[in-house]
């Protein structure tokens, strides 16, 4: 009994950062229907700044998370200035240029960070004793909390902000937005980097927990491509659904089923989605 | 046997009823029109027609085959050809290629014929002449519809749909456009079923017209009657008012 | 049909241009003579890599589908033959046509899981599937020696470089002949149809169900074929096949080469190989070169370098890739 609530601690607590690396997917996929492949990388950038930072730097690490994080915000800028605002209105092309620019980076992390793992250091140490059952690890408890800080404060930016306002009227429907005279390519250029913000924050808050290296990021990008699928593109409530559906069905099947494939049953669910209800749970936009 | 018999046609969409009871007939060589209000399910009924959209309820028989829930294409290589209102043309490929391709589907009907010639002169008709080798995206509108009815034509159908093929012509362009539909059907004795805006156009050739309003099929009759019809008065000034 | 009148053509070229084809082919296949063994390595992988880039352009850029689960067909028949000869003792001549049977197959299936989808969803479900493969063919240790490889015996008779050579070359044009029959068939421009408005090609009475499966199940079995083959010639079978990794270097060559043009692919997959073993010298890098060179082609020269030539001097070589919508 006290294994099954661990699996599912676990799977809460995986669940829940997975929603927040979604976020940032299903952001950018509602206002500009870009699909970002890298994703993945743009996160593991976050945590090699942070490993960076206050590795190698001595920067405390109160002051070195939001700088990693503002140093992948301003990437962003740049990335979306220079690749994909180019392809804005063709799927294809989106999908090939932020693929490509995935492998790109994956390579260039290799050069430049080198291929041993990094992380910066934990926030916290030890264990707590969870329902009286089983030991977890503070850490894993503390990116948890702050998982949850972070979805809930986007939850109340996108709903009792103008900027949040602005956001789900061209996630609606970007030409009535254009007409209403909000500029799209300002939004877009702003959504892109708040959703690699996301994606970074999803960074610094799981690499003290899962060190990166320069391959990690795939398995993040799919993972976030899972939760966004399942639980619908576009939608905010869906990405935490999908996210705590993911974790949990990945811990317990890993835990009962067969470890080695843990990560086959979020393409599992992928494809069970997308065959008997690609909308996913909450979705609303038609494929 | 009638061309197309349309029985008790329904379709809801969420909330809105957009098609109830239609009930009509097409006889083998008419130019039948289709009139009625924007929203009033005009292109709805040609979708189900040709099998672009489900049927909710009711039944459509073509030369007294069912063809009601047969996929689009095979509702073409019945006999069936449409155009769209917004034409969606081959971009990348040229005049000629996407009158080449829209008879792969339908050689079974035309088993003598020479793809290239039939392509060629389907060119010529629609006014196309010179512009073959062109790609088909790189054309102005007016064109684009000419490429859209002449890919339409080449699929060798018995019956046609056409949707507002008149639209963005310009006025003296529309005697001409009139002057090809009428031809289609005596030339290529093709029935002719048409949507259209232009009033003059649609009421100067249709030996019949349809008038739909929200749904239903308010009017049917000769261009004269249906035009005096106050109920069809009603519904277009309603919308006038609206 | 497509010999048009007064100029002469077969299957989109001249005379001319067929004459410079064959003189193309016929060097190529006098490299044997004047290679050193390493070279010669080289080239045989270049053969590889044009009958992979040309098999998935024929899927992604003549019918729309980015798929990325091409290079897992690759490793499915490679693994099929492979497994079969070393643990059943099959025949790698038969094992071969057995992983070509699996990949189409698999092709059918992965196209039928598609059918009901279009852009972003379509490729996420091929990324999934390829990483199934991926995973199922690392974890099996015990049938396919995951990372460290599956020894498997030569394609048939005694093994030497040089008739290597021959069999790949053979393949690869068969492969390319292939395409290029289909791309001037009905078949061709049935994909060139959907690839351009799915609805008015079903309008027109063309089955897109049809054309969208046979695009998978025959660029599947083409990648099949050219994976076990690989397989047989390196004399070991590894996850590299079916990997990401592989994946994405086909996509490179596809593109830079000129997505939805004929001979793109294959020349993109000669430089890039070439250039890559240029770059090993200094060190693993060439992946990187690839991207940074493909990130520039597909942001300043959408239609990569035979498409662009292509528009600048509009011969007519062949269809291309469908063009950004005004937005």
């Amino acid at each position: 009994m006290s294994d099954l609530t661990m699996y599912l601690t676990n799977g809460v607590v995986m669940g829940i950062i997975y929603a927040l690396s979604a976020l940032g997917v299903s952001l950018v996929v509602g206002i500009m229907n870009v699909i970002n492949f890298a994703h993945g990388e743009i996160y593991v950038l976050a945590g090699y700044f942070s490993a960076l930072f206050s590795v190698s730097l001595g920067i405390p690490p109160l002051v070195a998370i939001p700088l990693a994080v503002a140093g992948v915000f301003l990437f962003a800028l740049v990335v979306e200035w220079a690749f994909i605002r180019h392809t804005y209105g063709n799927e294809m092309k989106s999908l090939i240029i932020t693929f490509i620019l995935s492998i790109v980076l994956q390579n260039a992390y290799l050069l430049v960070f080198g291929p041993f793992p990094k992380k910066p250091p934990n926030w916290v140490h030890g264990a707590a004793h969870v329902f009286g059952m089983f030991f977890y690890s503070n850490q894993r408890l503390v990116s948890m909390l702050t998982a949850v800080g972070i979805i809930a404060g986007f939850f109340l930016l996108l709903h009792k902000t103008w900027f949040g306002r602005v956001m789900r009227a061209v996630s609606m429907d970007r030409e009535v937005s254009a007409m209403m005279g909000i500029n799209p390519t300002r939004v877009n250029q702003v959504s892109f980097g708040v959703g690699c913000a996301l994606a970074a924050l999803a960074g610094v808050i799981l690499t003290p927990i899962f060190p990166v290296t320069p391959t990690v990021s795939v398995g993040v990008s799919l993972t976030a491509f899972v939760v966004v699928v399942l639980g619908g593109m576009g939608s905010f409530v869906g990405c935490v659904a999908g996210g705590l559906i993911l974790g949990i069905v990945e811990n317990l099947g890993a835990a009962y089923i067969a470890s080695d494939y843990k990560h086959v049953f979020g393409f599992v669910i992928l494809i069970t989605v997308l065959l008997v209800r690609p909308v996913g749970l909450f979705g609303q936009k038609r494929l | 046997m009638s061309h197309l018999e349309v029985k008790n046609l329904s379709k809801r969409f969420g909330g809105v009823q957009a098609l109830s009871e239609v009930n009509f007939t097409i006889e083998e060589g008419e130019i039948l029109g289709l009139i009625g209000p924007n929203g009033a399910g005009k292109t709805t009924l040609f979708n189900m027609v040709a099998g672009t959209l489900p049927v909710d309820r009711g039944e459509v028989l073509f030369m007294g085959e069912p063809i009601t829930g047969l996929l689009p294409h095979q509702v073409c290589r019945r006999g069936i050809a449409r155009t769209f209102q917004i034409t969606r043309i081959f971009a990348e490929m040229s005049v000629l290629e996407n009158l080449l391709v829209a008879q792969i589907g339908n050689r079974q009907k035309r088993p003598q014929a020479d793809p290239e010639e039939f392509a060629l002169e389907l060119i010529e008709l629609t006014g196309l002449g010179g512009k073959e080798f062109m790609q088909a995206g790189q054309l102005n509108l007016i064109d684009k519809k000419r490429v859209e009815l002449a890919r339409a034509l080449a699929t060798a159908p018995r019956l046609i749909l056409l949707d507002e093929v008149l639209g963005g012509l310009n006025t003296s362009e529309i005697p001409e456009g009139v002057e090809l539909i009428r031809t289609i059907r005596d030339r290529f004795h093709i029935t002719v079923f048409w949507i259209e805006h232009i009033m003059g156009a649609i009421m100067r050739l249709s030996e019949r017209v349809l008038v739909l309003d929200q749904g239903r099929l308010i009017s049917e009759g000769p261009p004269e009657k249906v035009s005096r019809d106050p109920q069809v008065v009603e519904a277009y000034l309603g919308e006038q008012n609206a | 049909m497509y010999i048009q009148k007064g100029n002469r053509k077969w299957l989109g070229w001249d005379q001319k241009r067929w004459l410079w084809a064959l003189l193309g082919v016929l060097a190529y296949g006098l490299l044997p003579l004047i290679l050193d063994r390493y070279w010669l390595h080289v080239s045989i992988m270049i053969l590889f890599y044009i009958m992979m880039a040309s098999s998935w352009n024929l899927l992604a850029g003549y019918t729309g589908q980015i798929s990325l689960a091409h290079a897992a067909f690759a490793g499915i028949g490679a693994y099929t033959s492979g497994i079969l000869a070393v643990k059943f003792a099959v025949h790698p001549l038969i094992g071969l046509a057995l992983g070509v049977l699996l990949a189409a197959l698999l092709g059918l299936g992965l196209g039928l899981l598609c059918i009901r989808m279009g852009g972003i969803y379509l490729t996420l479900t091929t990324l999934a599937f390829s990483e199934i493969i991926r995973l199922v063919i690392n974890n099996e240790y015990e049938i396919t020696r995951g990372t460290m490889g599956l020894k498997v015996p030569v394609l048939f008779g005694t093994y030497s470089k040089v008739t290597s050579f021959y069999v790949m070359m053979a393949a690869a044009l068969l492969v390319v002949f292939a395409i290029r029959k289909i791309l001037y068939s009905d078949l061709g421009m049935s994909f060139r149809a959907v690839q351009n408005d799915e609805a008015a090609a079903a309008s027109v009475g063309l089955s897109v169900f049809r054309i969208r499966i046979a695009a998978f199940v025959i660029t599947a079995a083409m990648a099949g074929m050219a994976g076990s083959l690989c397989g047989h010639y390196l004399l070991l079978i590894t996850p590299h096949i079916p990997s990401l990794d592989m994946m994405f270097l086909v996509l490179a060559m596809a593109v830079i080469g000129g997505l939805g043009t004929f001979t793109g692919p294959i020349l993109g997959a000669i430089f890039l190989e070439t250039l890559a073993e240029q770059i090993r010298v200094w060190g693993e890098f060439h992946v990187l070169l690839y991207g940074l060179i493909a990130l520039a082609v597909v942001r300043f020269a959408p239609l990569g370098v035979v498409g662009s030539l292509n528009e600048r001097f509009s011969t007519g070589e062949g269809p291309r890739v469908v063009k950004e919508s005004a937005s």
